[in-house]
C-alpha cells in the first residue's frame, strides 16, 4: 500500500506542478516587456550601444532591434502587417510619403503624422591600409585612383539600400564639382551590363538605373548592402568603398572626406544636391515611386500610431534625445541634433517636447 | 476503506490522464487536419508577346521539380535557413508562355506591390553570390538554380515563411543568398524585354 501511495503521489504532483506552469505560462503576463524597434541598418551599430545601456537602466524592458533598408522598415509596418514600437530610417521623407497617407487603419487613422528628423551622415570613400595606394589617395585624386585598372571598388545595390543610390549621387556630384563630364562615365556607366546611365537636362542630371544592375569586369563590385561590403574591405577583397561617415569610423577605416558639394552632409549646400536625380526604370516597391531627389541625408524617426508599446517607445525616446543618449551616439560617431526638428509638434508626445522644435 | 480510498485516487488520476490523452489527439488531429487543407492560390504567367497562362497551386506541384539547397541573407546581416526546397524552375514556367530571350528578363511579383527583375543571365548563369551559413563570409558556389518552390523541409512554405510560393536562389550546397531575390507570396511571373 506505502508503494501504491508513493507512486500516486509522484504522478499527482508531476500533473498540478506541469499544469500550474502550464496556466502561469497562459495567464501570467511576462516580466519582461519586448520593445520592438526597426531601423535602418546604418543604425544598427549606435543603437546597440543606447540597447545596452537602457536595458540596464529599464530591466524590465527587453529592446528588440531589428534592421532592414529603409523602405522596408516603414513596409514592415505598413504592408507586412508587423508591428513595431518605433521606426527609425536613412531618409526622414519616407515617413511621409509611406506613412502618412496610408489608409489600411482605422477610418481616419493613418499610420503616423509626425517626425522627428534626429541625425545626419555624409558619404565618404572608405579604404584600409592594405588598399591598393592607400598611401596616395586623398580628396583631391580619389577620382583617378578608383579608375585605376587594378583597384576594385564598392558601393551598395542602389535598388536595395539608400546608400547605394546616394553613392551614384556623389559621384556625379563629383563631375560637376570637378567640372570633368567624364567621371560618372568612367566610373559607373562602363562598369555595368546594362549601362546605369547619367543624362544631362539643362542644369540637372538624372541618373538612370536599369531594372537589373550587374556590375561588368572585375573594377566594381555591388553587394545589397554597407553590412555585406564591410567585410570584403576588412579582408582586402575590395579596395575601396563608398560607407557613411559614422560606419566608417565606427569599424575603424581610413577614409577620404569629400567636400561638402558632393557628400550630400551639408544643408548649406542643398541647391547643389537638387541637381542630381536617380530614376529607376523599374519599380521594386508600388507604394514609392520611381525618383529619388538629391537631398542633405537626414534620418527620421516616428511611433507608428498601432504601436503595442507606446509608453516605452516615448521613453526609449526620451532617453535617446537626453544628454546621456546624446553623448553615447556621439562617441560612436552618429551625433544628434540639439534641438532635433519635427513636421508636426503638436503631435509628437508632450515629454519629448523640449528636445525638438517645429520645421519652418 | 483504506484499500476503497486508494481506488478511487486510481480512477481519478486514471480520469486525468486519459482527459490529457483525448486533448492532446484532439488537437494533433486538429492541426494535422488545418495542415493538409487544399492551398488556394494561383500564379499568373506572361509572356514577352503577352501570352497568360494561370496556374493553380496544384498545377504548380503538378510540374517537374527541382530539389536543392538555400538559405539567405537579409541587407542587415540576418540569416535565415538553409532550407532543403521543392520547386519549379524559373525558365521551366517561363517556357510555358514562350520563354526566355537573350535581350529579356523576368518580373517577378507579389500581392504586396514587391517585384524582382531577373536577367536572362541570371537566371541561365546562375551567378549570386553566395555566403557560408556559419561564418557569413562570401565563398564560391556550385551551379545555381532559381526555382519557384512550395515546400520547404518536406512542407509547405507558411505564410510567414513567404509562402505559398516562394521565389528562391538554391544550389546542391547548403548556402546563403542576398535575401531581396528570395519574393515571398509570388502570384505573376512576367517575361519583358530588357532592351
Amino acid at each position: 500500500l506505502k508503494k501504491e501511495y508513493v507512486v500516486f503521489s509522484v504522478f499527482a504532483v508531476i500533473i498540478i506542478i506541469s499544469t500550474a506552469a502550464f496556466l502561469a505560462y497562459i495567464v501570467l503576463p511576462n516580466e519582461k516587456q519586448t520593445l520592438k524597434i526597426l531601423c535602418a541598418a546604418s543604425l544598427l551599430f549606435p543603437l546597440g550601444r543606447i540597447e545596452e545601456v537602457y536595458e540596464k537602466m529599464r530591466p524590465e524592458v527587453n529592446v528588440e532591434i531589428e534592421g532592414h533598408g529603409s523602405i522596408q522598415v516603414i513596409r514592415q509596418v505598413t504592408e507586412l502587417s508587423e508591428k513595431a514600437d518605433l521606426l527609425m530610417v536613412a531618409d526622414y521623407s519616407l515617413i511621409p510619403l509611406m506613412m502618412y497617407n496610408s489608409t489600411e487603419l482605422e477610418e481616419g487613422q493613418t499610420y503616423a503624422d509626425w517626425y522627428i528628423r534626429f541625425a545626419s551622415n555624409e558619404i565618404v570613400l572608405a579604404y584600409t591600409n592594405s588598399s591598393k595606394y592607400a598611401s596616395e589617395v586623398n580628396a583631391t585624386n580619389w577620382v583617378s585612383i578608383l579608375q585605376r585598372s587594378d583597384v576594385v571598388f564598392g558601393f551598395p545595390n542602389p535598388m536595395i539600400d539608400a546608400l547605394g543610390y546616394r553613392a551614384l549621387m556623389t559621384m556625379q556630384l563629383a563631375e560637376n564639382y570637378y567640372r570633368n563630364n567624364t567621371i560618372f562615365d568612367n566610373l559607373v556607366t562602363r562598369n555595368f551590363k546594362s549601362p546605369i546611365s547619367s543624362i544631362l537636362n539643362e542644369d540637372n542630371y538624372t541618373i538612370v538605373v536599369p531594372e537589373v544592375v550587374e556590375p561588368k569586369g572585375n573594377n566594381v563590385i555591388l553587394r545589397a548592402s554597407s553590412i555585406q561590403l564591410i567585410p570584403l574591405l576588412e579582408s582586402g577583397a575590395i579596395d575601396y568603398c563608398f560607407l557613411y561617415l559614422s560606419n566608417a569610423k565606427q569599424y575603424g577605416f581610413r577614409f577620404v572626406e569629400f567636400q561638402d558639394e558632393i557628400n550630400l552632409g551639408n544643408p548649406q549646400f542643398e541647391g547643389f544636391y537638387n541637381h542630381v536625380t536617380v530614376r529607376f526604370e523599374h519599380q521594386r516597391f508600388a507604394t514609392i515611386g520611381l525618383d529619388r531627389e538629391g537631398n542633405t541625408i537626414y534620418y527620421g524617426l516616428t511611433i507608428p500610431t498601432n504601436a503595442e508599446h507606446m509608453d516605452l517607445a516615448v521613453d526609449f525616446l526620451e532617453f535617446l534625445l537626453s544628454e546621456e543618449g546624446r553623448g553615447i551616439l556621439e562617441s560612436v560617431w552618429h551625433p544628434i541634433f540639439l534641438p532635433s526638428y519635427t513636421d508636426n509638434k503638436k503631435a509628437v508626445p508632450s515629454s519629448l517636447h523640449d528636445s525638438v522644435e517645429q520645421e519652418p | 476503506l483504506k484499500q476503497g480510498i486508494s481506488q478511487n485516487k486510481w480512477a481519478i488520476l486514471g480520469l486525468i490522464v486519459g482527459v490529457l490523452l483525448i486533448v492532446s489527439a484532439g488537437a494533433y488531429y486538429v492541426l494535422d487536419y488545418a495542415a493538409e487543407e487544399p492551398i488556394e492560390w494561383e500564379v499568373t504567367l506572361v509572356g514577352i508577346n503577352g501570352e497568360q497562362r494561370v496556374l493553380s497551386y496544384e498545377e504548380i506541384r503538378g510540374l517537374p521539380s527541382q530539389e536543392a539547397h538555400g538559405g539567405f541573407l537579409t541587407s542587415a546581416g540576418v540569416k535565415y535557413g538553409p532550407y532543403n526546397v521543392k520547386g519549379v524552375l524559373l525558365q521551366d514556367l517561363c517556357n510555358l508562355v514562350g520563354g526566355i530571350a537573350n535581350s529579356a528578363g523576368v518580373a517577378v511579383s507579389a500581392p504586396d506591390g514587391y517585384s524582382m527583375v531577373f536577367s536572362h543571365d541570371q537566371i541561365y548563369s546562375t551567378d549570386f553570390v553566395t555566403f557560408d551559413p556559419i561564418t557569413l563570409h562570401e565563398m564560391p558556389h556550385e551551379t545555381q538554380m532559381v526555382l519557384l518552390t512550395y515546400e520547404w523541409n518536406g512542407k509547405a512554405i507558411s505564410h510567414n515563411g513567404g509562402g505559398p510560393l516562394r521565389l528562391v536562389i538554391v544550389s546542391s550546397e547548403a548556402l546563403l543568398t542576398e535575401g531581396h531575390n528570395w519574393v515571398s507570396w509570388v502570384n505573376k511571373i512576367e517575361v519583358i524585354s530588357l532592351e
